[in-house]
């Protein structure tokens, strides 16, 4: 899915690129499976931007399965699909939806 | 309130009402042509401000706010202008003047704290996108966003009445405001913004931004910066930001998301900066 701040990683991701320090040190190699540990450890080193594979970044699909885990979103999620009733359909109007749910879970981190 | 039985509901009740809307304050027209003098300093500038003390007080409040962020305290206005410079001073004179327009009394299919929230996070939206699009007056956008749906107190105001009724039918049916004015009034809020703008005597950049949000392709020349706010109006929509008066959000126009070229690693960036200073921007502007 390309690059993602570092904030919004998350386990289980895959690296499409090298990570490197600051110092441009090798940190973690292509291909490596994020643990919660390896996060940290790039955050502690300074990364503040990775490349993660196709996969990693979350569907709409998948967000709706977590946000449907936590009942204090469940009336915020009700707006939300409201609003977006008659737009969902469409692709750009899917991404932002997408993008608002996922600020909601993360808000509520 | 005047709107009463005989109240003229046409395009034409419209264009004579509006002559009757609150103009602008001298300040801001004064401001407005030493900006576009080329000979202007910053103390004829603050001459100008300085007889205004409210003015002054508000606009050295909303320098040194966490807002804008400036490091060292603001304690002129000839140091503010220095700042932040001519164009972000005028467009700040007017945001800080048009405020008390949004005061009116409103209703309770009409709320005006809402609608007053669905205006700054506009506001905020255009100014954050603006930023990222590489835009040098982001002032103007967020200005732009600010009174994007201006038209609508200009409803509120002279056609209470069949207004609330297009209020009342947008909730009902589930539909945009601007269908429901469209159904009830024949004529929606981007047309009489638009009115008003040239009313107002205000830039072109700016009539388009609040005529063209609904229709950002049809601003021609200034399609970017309609598009802007038309983008600004769906994230804030879309973030729950106060409300418009209707509970729905408007389609994206994909040529305008083609000619903006921004990523959805952008509109994930400005969404979360709308957020993070929404309540902070709230505060400051009604202070």
């Amino acid at each position: 899915m390309g690059r993602l701040s570092i904030d919004h990683v998350q386990p289980g991701m895959i690296l499409a690129k090298d990570a490197h320090t600051f110092r441009k040190q090798l940190l973690l190699p292509t291909g490596t499976a994020l643990s919660d540990k390896n996060i940290e450890m790039m955050k502690a080193w300074g990364v503040s931007e990775v490349d993660t594979e196709g996969c990693a970044e979350p569907s709409l699909e998948d967000v709706e399965a977590r946000l449907r885990e936590i009942p204090a979103l469940a009336a915020a999620n009700v707006a939300l699909d409201h609003r977006f009733s008659d737009v969902r359909d469409d692709a750009m109007m899917k991404e932002i939806l997408t993008i608002v749910k996922k600020q909601l879970l993360e808000e509520h981190k | 309130m005047n709107s009463t039985a005989t109240t003229e509901v046409s395009w034409e009740g419209v264009l004579s009402k509006i002559r009757t809307f609150p103009t602008l304050p001298m300040v801001v027209h004064k401001i407005t042509e030493l900006v576009s003098q080329p000979e202007t300093s910053a103390k004829d500038i603050e001459a100008v401000i300085a007889k205004d003390q409210v003015l002054t007080a508000k606009l050295l409040r909303l320098v040194n706010s966490p807002f804008y962020g400036f490091p060292q305290k603001v304690t002129t206005i000839s140091r503010a202008v220095g700042i932040i410079g001519f164009e972000a001073l005028r467009n700040l004179v007017f945001s800080s003047s048009v405020i008390n327009l949004f005061r009116s009394q409103g209703s309770d299919i009409f709320r005006p704290a809402e609608f007053w929230k669905h205006s700054v996070g506009t506001a905020l939206g255009a100014k954050e996108l603006a930023r990222h699009l590489g835009e040098k007056q982001v002032e103007e956008f967020f200005v732009g966003g600010l009174i994007h749906d201006i038209g609508k107190l200009v409803h509120e105001e002279y056609f209470g009445d069949p207004f609330r009724q297009a209020c009342s039918l947008a909730i009902r049916n589930d539909i945009l405001l601007r269908q429901a004015e469209q159904e009830v009034l024949h004529f929606t809020h981007d047309q009489t913004g638009g009115l008003l703008m040239t009313q107002w005597n205000l830039p072109p950049k700016v009539l388009a931004m609040v005529r063209f949000h609904h229709q950002p392709a049809e601003a021609r020349e200034y399609q970017r910066e309609a598009g802007v706010i038309h983008l600004a109006d769906i994230l804030c929509r879309a973030k729950g930001m106060g409300s418009g008066g209707d509970n729905k959000i408007p389609l994206l126009d994909q040529s305008t998301w083609n000619t903006l070229g921004l990523t959805l690693g952008d509109l994930e960036q400005v969404m979360q900066r709308m957020a993070e200073h929404f309540d902070e921007a709230v505060a400051f502007l009604e202070s």
